[in-house]
């Protein structure tokens, strides 16, 4: 019985359909997660102050230490201003006022907009052995990261407050047993508008033995409810959905983005000391059950992790770096930009990329036992692979079972089919016995990528072009905001995708001194995925935004304006190392003043062949195109064209490019020589 | 032409939103931190009147859903139940191999001193068969085999109680 039908099983009772299963088991995960973040109800009893009613006394002790606040202008304090999250880009006061919405973060009513009144409800409430915030808590539990900022600041460290037990945070503490910090990056998943970017979280680890899966996660992540996507894509970039921070079990966030996602994750230990963990830790208290507003593109998970980060390290000063849109990736590259900050790096290829990588292992014969035995035309119990050397039987049966598991994930292989297999596989398997030792397994004898993803070109890109169109020269002077093409250095990077976002391209004319808008991209994305007979993926490709067409006009073709879209899917194949070959069929839709009855739509393909490996320095693109516009003026689009590209450094490369074009029966040639540089 | 351009960009809007699927993703998507109240059934499952896990070491187990008035609770049996019924793909396959991350995460889980680990990856390989005897068996299950197993056993007794 698969392993993996058997987890899901247990959710699923004896459910076989994939979909239905993958939805209860994210119910039970709620389930988890409401019952694992519960609020504690912890009688006041247990929280009252060891110090009795010392009203008097301490009514001059407040005084004293307000008046001390003031004189140092302590409610300016950047410290101060980031553990209440304020933000000068909001407006308000000179400050700026907090991105926090929930109004249980003040202990002051305008506390959102008013620090020093904040700063003085706070103080004053530390005293009051009556106060409750947060259903039961007493505020020195439920903030306790400012009860560390202000004795720092007005104490010197010493205690100034009431004492007081938290006993409810204290077992929290002890709970995650915090003695690491790690951050996680997933790499970009492409069926997800939201993870096409890549994504980041953290992961507070304990003690030897009780880190890696047994750490916990902490993210950022918002409640979109039920919305349908364009309404989530929406309300994502403008902020309507509230988010919060999150803390449950790593293996559970592993599951999701590794098994079921089939990401390539990234673990970065960070290297912070005790005390940063600690007040970061203290901090991420004070954030439970407060929501933020996020932004998909600016205010985001990796963002506010930086955030959450700044707190706790007091010169990272992370955040602040990030004005406009944040990339996960580039958050990495901040943190790996201070020196020493990150440790050990550990790769961890998803299931597909190590099964992958496991197969092309093999010998030819033992692959064929592999699918011999998903297939169930071979026993894994047989006694022919008895024959086999100790470390070759273990392979085959490790390899077995990991594709069965893919194809079950993958929804190819029923859980009803999977189950008696798979446990058949694993028995024949503890039959083997272990492993020599120091002989790896060859699923973990994978090589991690030369790059990683913090070592990848920078997000944006500047380029310049002198091209001819015919006779005719120009200049394009390009930007993109993000991210990568198939062409760009792919080191640090996904393979063979490209997610191209907001290019802009103005070219220039000389001659004429004509400028025009030649291209403004909305999005420009493309996945391309090799089959093979384990693999089946889909390969697909979609393009929407501004672009420049070739229409007839009384002088022959003219260039218009149009909003053009293409939407592509098909197939690739890997047949070598360093060669993909692709070919994709969809549709076109031009629509623009200038062309005839305003609309162009009809039929297209594309097919090409990506030459030289990923982490090669240069890297080559060999294509055609072909439209047929059947809705508006008939034609057939015929593009053909070869492109190279030299990284001369991780963000500078030279392209060079020729093309061949064919549209209302006239034939054009164009050129182009770029230089890249990325930022 | 206004009115094709507004139809193009809904339709626009719905192509490049398609392309979702899930949405668990940078940010977007999971539930935290959330819901005050409810109980898992499934966590509950009592192992009474069967051999239970001794834990003695200061792990504190995840979720207090055996003790509502926890965050975190120090019944360990509970996490090692959640751990075991998380992971039981990875599992499985790690104990029928004798070795594995997951492995030794149940292995700190259930408080094992180091000495003992790896007589005990053999263990569990060489009893595979017998963890999981049937195509429908389940984590509790399979960790209910497991302590009884462990509790014939010379040197794993010690982590079990009954």
């Amino acid at each position: 019985m698969p392993a993996a039908a058997i987890v899901r099983g247990v959710a699923a009772g004896t459910s076989s359909e994939l979909q239905r299963v993958r939805v209860r088991s994210h119910v039970r995960l709620a389930l988890v997660l409401a019952c694992a973040t519960m609020t504690p109800h912890i009688g006041l009893a247990q929280m009252t102050p060891a110090v009795g009613e010392p009203e008097p006394v301490s009514f001059g002790r407040i005084q004293a230490l307000l008046a001390r606040a003031d004189e140092r202008a302590l409610h300016e304090d950047p410290g101060w201003l980031a553990l209440l999250h304020y933000d000068r880009g909001l407006g308000g006061s000179r400050h700026g006022r907090s991105r926090a919405l929930t109004k249980e973060f003040f202990l002051a009513g305008d506390g959102d907009e008013d620090p020093r009144a904040e700063l003085r409800a706070t103080v004053r409430s530390f005293f009051d052995a009556n106060a409750v915030v947060k259903g039961d808590e007493h505020p020195q539990c439920a903030f306790v990261a400012r009860r560390h900022w202000i004795e720092r600041e007005l104490g010197s460290g010493a205690e100034i407050f009431p004492p007081m037990t938290c006993a409810y945070y204290e077992r929290w503490r002890a709970g995650l047993d915090a003695r690491g910090l790690t951050l996680i990056f997933p790499e970009a998943f492409m069926n997800n508008p939201a993870s096409m970017f890549g994504h980041t979280l953290l992961r507070v680890d304990g003690a030897e033995g009780a880190d890696g899966v047994l750490g916990y996660a902490v993210d950022f992540t918002a409640n979109t409810g039920g919305d349908s996507v364009p309404l989530y894509m929406a309300k994502g970039a403008l902020g309507f959905y509230p988010a919060l921070f999150g803390v449950r079990p790593y293996y559970e966030q592993l599951k999701r983005y590794s098994d079921w996602e089939n990401r390539d994750i990234w673990e970065y230990r960070l290297n912070v000391t005790a005390d940063e963990l600690d007040v970061l830790l203290m901090h991420l208290w004070e954030l439970r059950g407060i929501e933020f507003p996020y932004y998909f593109f600016t205010k985001n998970c990796s963002y506010e992790l930086l955030r959450l980060l700044d707190i706790g390290v007091p010169d990272l000063h992370a955040a602040a770096r990030f004005r406009g849109p944040v990339i996960p990736a580039d958050t990495v590259k901040v943190l790996a930009a201070k020196p020493g900050f990150i440790g050990d790096v550990r790769y961890l290829p998803s299931p597909e990329t190590s099964l992958r990588a496991t197969l092309a292992g093999l010998a030819a014969g033992d692959r064929r036992r592999v699918r011999d035995i998903v297939a169930g035309r071979l026993d894994p119990a047989d006694s022919s692979l008895r024959e086999l050397t100790q470390r070759r039987h273990a392979d085959v049966l490790d390899a077995a079972y990991d594709q069965l598991r893919y194809q079950y994930l993958a929804g190819q292989v029923t859980e009803e089919a999977s189950r008696n297999l798979s446990r058949r596989i694993l028995i024949a398997r503890s039959h083997v016995g272990a492993r020599a030792p120091g002989e790896a397994a060859a699923a973990d004898e994978i090589e991690a990528p030369d790059a990683r993803p913090d070592q990848g070109h920078d997000s944006r890109r500047i380029a310049l072009a002198l091209g001819w169109r015919d006779d005719e020269t120009f200049v394009d002077v390009e930007f993109r905001p993000a991210l990568h093409s198939l062409l760009d250095d792919g080191r640090g990077y996904p393979e063979h995708l490209q997610i191209e976002f907001l290019t802009t391209r103005m070219r220039i004319y000389p001659e004429s001194g004509a400028v025009r808008l030649q291209e403004l991209t909305l999005i420009d994305m493309l996945s391309l995925s090799p089959r093979s007979r384990v693999f089946r993926p889909w390969s697909w490709g979609f393009r929407t935004g501004l672009a420049t067409r070739r229409v007839p006009d009384r002088h022959g073709l003219d260039d218009a304006a149009v909003w053009g879209s293409e939407v592509d899917v098909g197939l690739a194949w890997d047949p070598l190392d360093g060669l993909l070959l692709y070919g994709l069929v969809g549709g076109r839709f031009d629509v623009g003043p200038d062309l005839d009855d305003d609309v162009n739509l009809g039929p297209g393909g594309r097919l090409g062949a990506l030459l030289g490996p990923d982490d090669a320095r240069w890297k080559g693109n060999v294509f055609g195109g072909v439209g047929r516009v059947l809705v508006g003026e008939t034609t057939t689009q015929l593009v053909g064209g070869v492109e190279l590209r030299l990284s001369t450094s991780r963000n500078t490369a030279l392209v060079a490019g020729g093309s061949a074009h064919r549209v209302y029966g006239e034939s054009w040639l164009e050129g182009r020589l770029r230089v890249d540089l990325h930022f | 032409m206004r009115r094709i351009f507004g139809t193009v960009a809904v339709v626009l809007v719905l192509v490049l939103a398609s392309g979702g699927v899930a949405r668990a993703a940078c940010g977007i998507g999971s539930h935290i931190w959330e819901g005050r109240n409810g109980a898992i059934p499934w966590l509950l499952a009592s192992t009474t009147n069967f051999w239970t896990f001794k834990v003695i070491s200061t792990t504190f187990g995840l979720a207090g859903c055996t003790d509502a008035d926890n965050w975190f609770t120090n019944d360990t049996d509970a996490r090692v139940r959640h751990f075991a019924s998380n992971n039981f793909d990875r599992l499985a396959e790690e104990m029928a191999k004798g070795e594995g991350e997951h492995l030794a995460a149940l292995a700190h889980l259930l408080g094992m001193y180091e000495q003992d680990r790896v007589h005990f990856q053999g263990f569990v390989q060489q009893n595979f068969s017998t963890l999981l005897s049937h195509d429908h068996i389940a984590a509790d299950e399979m960790l209910t085999t497991l302590a009884s197993l462990m509790a014939e056993d010379e040197r794993l007794s010690a982590y079990v109680h009954g």
